[in-house]
């Protein structure tokens, strides 16, 4: 007996190993700037081990060790960020290759090494530019600090004079790929009028820098956003497109797998491998991929190995990226609330464009996201329940349309011109239901602190476990 | 999302075989386009000259849409604004898939005036550029020309007394001429347009200062209906003396959220001492201005 508990599975033993980790990274995030961080860090790993080891008297209390881990994990790797050659409030010159660009209406932000610039709309900058910037670099302030310390910047610089040294001087298959999205973008705005070929553009390869600053308000007071996030739905709508195309020209089911991973891989690359791309894509590929080998694994292990890959390739994503944690509280919502919703408000039957089962997942998500929305953004969007019902569905054939325009109108106009008047209809729709629900139902200004949210998930995780309990025990 | 996975997988198992819904949805589509195709035909008329001033923040931005003696359409774009918020603006008007201006005239080479026209150029066919032929020195400046060039479009040089007619519309390029054009003042180089459909007029005083309003009125009859009223309401324009020339019954300020206090008190109280109706894009958003049976009518967006 006491040599099985000692005994752990290997998939076990990565499970706690990588909670443990993230456990120790957001230990490591939340200490920040406190005095005798190290010392906080010992403190906690032996907490925990000892909590466990009284409770369980098991092996799992070793794996408290990764919990050091995460955090010394996060401090090296914050020292390597911060300990950057810039010079502050001072006039310099900056020389690189701009690895990102983002343009929105008013402005444009381009990304040199460290430095992030903000630049009026004209001239544009692309990807690959050799740059010359001179101005004053300043530290990130405040409320920034932190999400530009996730994306890697160390300091910004307001309206630079910069100038073009060179052109092309990227990576070749990312500047491939990025004119690819420029020229997708481009064939929508062609063919349809510009907030609606934004919208497509956000639908099909996410993004919403482009939209007005009103479209985006109606977006969260409608509870839509995700939509234009590229969340795991927008990417299983494009594989399942994709993978259809291919299994009409090919037959060999190894040979369709691999060649719609490719262009996955390469769409997320694309998309400039933001978190949410790479977690939705990840996840979407180990799935595929235990399906294809037939081999039982388990949902658990999986999630918090992808968690765990992620931080480990950014430690700061994990408190400081909100995308990261809404689309990992809606994913465990999905998976482990949505049967239980189904099951007692008889959601599970077919219905039209699938309504009962997008009303399904869109209140376990909002369930799964509620505190976190509210305390990140003070507002709470309950018309988004009915809205997403009203708009899902029709999802998939709109992307359809918008994918059929965007690469057919690099052969003909009008042939994208046909496609684009129908994804205009059905734009028009979402955009009339997001404009309706934008206007009632919604919650601002709400003050939640940090506790708020602490105790809503030991609330809702603790109701989980009863739930299961009881259920258990009537069967 | 997970489940949408598996959903996936055994979609592409079932969409293997061949669908029913297949014909329906082909037929679906025809119809949408049907239905598109034969409401232009069915609601096809020919529109009252419309005046559109375009709510592009801080900038100028002017669309003119009239039709000749058999109803062909020809749309002007005096000024694109500063960035591309202009496109949001043309897609509320143009109907979808209308990707052709006529004419789009820049008046003079500063940013808030011919910013949006980089983006206009990349997404709409253009007949043919207008302008002063003054270049800036500005990198954006640089990148208009660049596409002008890629794009293979005319660039058209204008000056004082030029006209251009289509059936019923005169448009009259009232300034700069040579020595205005070499001011060192940009604002005074200027393309300032006066535009007569039938009985009625409309002035554009782009960014004009008073020494080429003065100008004007010792040369021209200005006496007009609709003004887009200079320089976004700055002191440095609208004379009380040229706003008695121009004596219009509504006055447009093309103005957005600025730092330089446009429109300024003294330009304000100059319009409604000659009586015109003020009206300013960053309050009503987009304006429409039709004559409709010989009445004036103004369209507001919000």
């Amino acid at each position: 007996m006491e040599f099985y508990t000692f005994m752990l599975k290997l998939h076990d033993a990565a499970f706690y190993a990588a909670i443990f980790f993230i456990l120790g990274v957001a230990l490591a995030s939340l200490a920040g700037d406190v005095s005798y961080k190290w010392l906080f860090l010992v403190a906690g790993t032996l907490m925990a081990f000892t909590f466990i080891w009284v409770l369980n008297k098991n092996v799992i209390a070793v794996f408290t060790l990764f919990l050091f881990v995460g955090g010394a994990y996060y401090f090296a790797y914050d020292f390597w960020q911060t300990s950057n050659n810039l010079i502050f409030n001072q006039k310099v010159l900056v020389r690189g290759v701009i690895t990102k660009v983002s343009s929105g209406e008013t402005g444009q932000q381009i990304q040199v090494g460290s430095v992030r610039a903000y630049l009026k709309t004209y001239p544009n900058y692309e990807y690959g530019d050799l740059v010359e910037i001179v101005g004053e670099i300043k530290p990130p302030q405040d409320k920034a600090k932190n999400y530009l310390s996730k994306e890697g910047v160390a300091g910004i610089m307001i309206f630079p004079s910069t100038q073009v040294l060179a052109k092309n001087k990227g990576n070749f298959i990312m500047a491939s790929l990025n004119k690819l999205k420029l020229a997708i973008v481009g064939n929508l705005n062609k063919v349809l009028p510009q907030e609606k070929a934004n919208f497509m553009a956000g639908l099909l390869v996410g993004g919403r820098s482009s939209f007005s600053s009103d479209f985006r308000d109606m977006l969260s007071r409608s509870g839509t956003s995700h939509l234009v996030a590229l969340s795991g739905y927008n990417i299983a709508v494009l594989a399942s497109g994709v993978a259809l195309i291919i299994s009409y020209f090919l037959v060999q089911e190894t040979l369709v797998f691999i060649l719609t991973l490719v262009i996955l891989i390469l769409f997320v690359a694309m998309t400039g491998a933001e978190a949410s791309v790479v977690r939705a894509a990840l996840v979407g590929m180990v799935m595929l991929l235990s399906n294809y080998v037939e081999r039982q694994y388990s949902l658990r292990n999986t999630l918090s190995i992808i968690a765990a890959l992620m931080v480990l390739q950014n430690p700061k994503i994990l408190i400081f990226d909100i995308g990261f944690q809404l689309s990992f509280a809606a994913l465990l919502g999905i998976i482990y609330l949505e049967p239980i919703i189904s099951k007692h408000l008889h959601l599970n039957s077919k219905s039209f464009f699938n309504w009962r089962k997008n009303l399904a997942t869109t209140l376990v998500a909002q369930i799964a996201v509620l505190p976190i929305v509210a305390t990140s953004f003070g507002s709470i969007s309950f018309s988004g329940i009915i809205s997403n019902v009203f708009i899902l569905g029709l999802v998939p054939i709109t992307m359809f349309m918008g994918f059929m325009a965007a690469i057919t109108g690099s052969v003909s106009y009008y042939i994208s011109l046909v496609f684009g008047l129908v994804a205009n209809v059905l734009l028009s729709y979402m955009v009339f239901v997001i404009k309706i629900f934008s206007s009632f139902g919604y919650l601002n200004g709400l003050e939640f602190g940090f506790w708020f949210m602490v105790v809503y998930y030991v609330v809702l995780v603790g109701g989980f476990l009863y739930y299961h309990k009881k259920y258990e025990a009537s069967q | 999302m997970l489940f949408w996975w598996v959903d996936f997988c055994i979609t592409i198992k079932n969409m293997k075989r061949p669908n029913k819904n297949l014909p329906l949805i082909i037929i679906g589509l025809l119809l949408v386009l049907d239905i598109f195709l034969w409401r232009l035909i069915i609601f096809y008329k020919i529109d009252a000259p419309k005046y559109y001033f375009l709510d592009v923040g801080q900038g100028d931005s002017e669309l003119i849409i009239a039709s000749d003696n058999f109803g062909n359409p020809i749309k002007i774009l005096i000024d694109g604004g500063p960035d591309n918020k202009i496109l949001t603006q043309l897609g509320k008007i143009l109907e979808p898939g209308d990707r052709y201006i006529d004419l789009v005239l820049m008046t003079h080479p500063q940013l808030d005036h011919f910013g949006g026209f980089i983006d206009v150029l990349r997404n709409y066919k253009i007949g043919a550029f207008l302008g002063t032929g003054r270049a800036a020195s500005i990198l954006a400046y640089k990148q208009l020309i660049e596409i002008i060039k890629e794009k293979n479009i005319p660039y058209v040089i204008l000056k004082e007394g030029d006209k251009i007619k289509y059936g019923e519309v005169i448009f009259d390029i009232l300034s700069p001429n040579k020595k205005d054009l070499a001011s060192i003042e940009l604002n005074d180089t200027c393309l300032v347009t006066l535009i007569t459909i039938g009985s009625h007029r409309a002035l554009y005083v782009c960014d004009a200062g008073f020494n080429i309003e003065d100008e004007l009125i010792s040369k021209y009859n200005l006496a007009s209906d609709i003004l887009k009223v200079g320089h976004h309401g700055s002191r440095f324009s609208s004379s009380a003396k040229f706003l008695s020339a121009v004596d219009p019954r509504v006055a447009i300020i093309e103005v957005g959220k600025n730092s330089y206090g446009h429109p300024t008190q003294s330009a304000l109280a100059n319009l409604s001492e000659v009586g015109a109706k003020i009206y300013r894009t960053d309050l009503s958003g987009n304006l429409l201005i039709q004559f409709e049976n010989k009445k004036l009518k103004i369209y507001q967006e919000k």
